[in-house]
């Protein structure tokens, strides 16, 4: 089974990671709690060291070499564990030692773990999400996760994280989007937001631009990327309006969005704007430049 | 800067927030307690106990406040003994947490059978942990049910230096402090401590184990007693080292003691950032200019 390699492999790349820098007592008692988990029939030990993790490991990076982030790769296409920190790596540890050959029984000690989870807990619980076994039973946890107003926990799942990308329906997908247009996250570290774009979801968010415009407030830049295959006769007025705005971040999201469209008027749109276009050609002007440069709320 | 080592947040506005901030406040403790009506599902507490280290802890730092709190189960709701039992059942969940300063508040209300019971199970709870405790003492027959919460706790093996002994008053203080407890006083209008009487315990008792706090949640009550109160102190010459060490030190001694409440947490702090939040559901609504802190001055723009 493709599933049990790699449950037990990445725990062992978790492990390794930590050793170049943990202190050795750190990771003893990991290892030996773990060993306990693996075994024990009341969560009693999962429950305590999930919690104590806190008191041994701190909230600095993970600091992986590029050998390491393409094994990681290797072990879980898009995993990203480059925006994890220690104590997320040592907590996912724990909970994946944690027996899952009864999924029901497995689900309810995890689902335990949430409900009773503080702040930092439900960050490396969301973070994990895209690592655990019974990958399918855990969509509505994700979108649970998505209706948090801790954006810690909002941005856990869905940001660098490939779980919500690979396992969400369009609804819940959109939902995802949506809320993170309305909380400002950087859409461009969402995972897979282009090949989930829809047509749906373009009618929403150009619903959502309109609304804003109308209460003289600025529309987030990246927006226009969810909008841009969809472009249409009735819509292709808005892009117009966007890259008649001042801000130099607007008009670059209004040549990018009409770049990934097929509508003729798109086309000649970009042909108005040769500068920006270039800038496009060099790589200087991105959707990750746009979304890095963008600052909320002006 | 000041300590709020006993404040019932998850009561309180984000008028009230912004307001201790500008006060001085750094850090605050927020004990659990009961909720003004008695709860009747073990859910209620889970979920109570989830928000104070959860959503209370992340709306205080959008203004700058860091959030600890203590865990435990009222002695009010001790009397509903079904319901204590699952209760008791929780609260190991929730003891090993980050942030989590000390069990409490605990000890007794009525001074019933089943209050008593679990206050014991507790002092052993904190003892297993390796906790400090936050001890509420009674509003009736106080003087009575003090000593018998210091009595209980020696003879469960707890540590004077380990043990806060809240909301006490001038009959009450003599016979904590000469015990070796701490002494903390709620500064609550009409049914504690004022200001004024506060200024005139410390002169006479010095600023040894004494803490200042105002237990401030849904009732008629001062988020800023602690700061009030330090003015005032000053204003009465009291020694501007013994203002420190009621009104921060030794909340920040005592609770340390859990190894889960740091100076350095409010010192190296990350600036405030409202952007972090401004969900339609979260505390800044559409439209408002969110504060986001610049580190290089100490006026926190509005």
């Amino acid at each position: 089974m493709e599933n049990r390699d790699e449950n037990s492999l990445i725990p062992q790349f978790l492990l390794e990671v930590l050793q170049k820098l943990a202190d050795v007592s750190s990771l003893d008692w990991l290892a030996a709690r773990a060993k306990k988990i693996a075994v024990e029939e009341k969560k009693t030990t999962l429950f305590l060291s999930f919690s104590q993790a806190s008191r041994f490991f701190t909230k600095d990076g993970l600091s992986l070499e590029d050998s390491q982030l393409k094994r990681a790769k290797a072990l879980k296409a898009d995993w990203r564990p480059e925006t994890w920190n220690q104590l997320n790596a040592a907590r996912a540890y724990l909970v994946l030692h944690l027996p899952h050959a009864d999924s029901t029984k497995w689900l309810k000690t995890l689902d335990q773990l949430f409900e009773t989870g503080d702040m930092n807990e439900l960050e490396s619980l969301y973070k994990t999400l895209c690592l655990y076994p019974h990958q399918e039973l855990l969509a509505p946890r994700a979108a649970e996760g998505l209706r948090s107003n801790m954006t810690i926990v909002f941005d856990a799942v869905a940001l660098n994280n490939p779980y919500p990308a690979a396992h969400l329906n369009e609804t819940a997908w959109n939902q995802l989007v949506l809320k993170a247009i309305f909380l400002q996250r950087p859409l461009y570290q969402i995972i897979g937001l282009d090949e989930r774009a829809n047509a749906h979801l373009a009618d929403t968010l150009l619903d959502a631009a309109n609304e804003r415009w109308s209460a003289h407030r600025s529309v987030m830049p990246e927006l226009w990327r969810l909008v841009g295959p969809f472009i249409h006769d009735e819509n292709i007025q808005m892009i117009k309006k966007l890259l008649s705005q001042d801000n130099p971040l607007e008009v670059q999201a209004g040549v990018l969005a009409c770049l990934s469209s097929s509508h003729p008027e798109a086309q000649q749109l970009v042909n108005e704007h040769v500068s920006i276009k270039e800038e496009i050609d060099r790589g200087n002007v991105s959707w990750e430049s746009i979304g890095r440069q963008y600052v909320p709320f002006q | 800067m000041y300590i709020d080592p006993h404040i019932h947040m998850t009561s309180r506005t984000t008028d009230d927030y912004e307001a201790m901030k500008k006060a001085g406040i750094v850090a605050i403790i927020e004990p659990a307690f009961w909720l003004g009506q008695p709860r009747t599902q073990v859910g209620s507490f889970q979920d109570y106990f989830s928000s104070l280290v959860g959503w209370e802890r992340f709306r205080a730092k959008q203004f700058g406040i860091v959030h600890y709190c203590t865990i435990g189960l009222n002695s009010k709701e001790a009397n509903n003994v079904a319901l204590s039992e699952q209760v008791m059942d929780l609260l190991p969940l929730y003891v090993g947490k980050e942030g989590v300063v000390a069990i409490g508040e605990i000890g007794y209300d009525d001074q019933t059978e089943a209050e008593d019971r679990f206050f014991r199970a507790q002092l052993e709870l904190a003892k297993e942990v390796n906790l400090p405790v936050m001890i509420h003492t009674p509003h009736r027959d106080k003087k009575k049910g003090t000593s018998k919460s210091m009595d209980v706790s020696l003879e469960h093996g707890l540590e004077p230096h380990q043990v806060v002994i809240d909301h006490n008053n001038e009959e009450t203080v003599k016979e904590v402090l000469d015990r070796g407890f701490w002494a903390a006083f709620t500064i609550y209008p009409h049914s504690k401590m004022g200001s004024e009487r506060m200024v005139e315990v410390v002169k006479k008792y010095g600023p040894e184990r004494i803490i200042v706090d105002s237990s401030a949640d849904w009732g008629v009550s001062d988020p800023l007693s602690v700061p009030k109160t330090a003015n005032l102190m000053r204003e009465r010459g009291v020694p501007e080292e013994h203002i420190h060490l009621t009104c921060y030190q030794n909340a920040l001694t005592v609770y340390g003691q859990s190894g889960q409440f740091k100076e350095e947490d409010w010192l190296n702090r990350s600036a405030i950032d409202q952007t972090e939040l401004s969900d339609g559901n979260s505390v800044l609504r559409g439209g408002q200019t969110p504060v986001v802190e610049d580190k290089s001055s100490n006026i926190v723009k509005n």
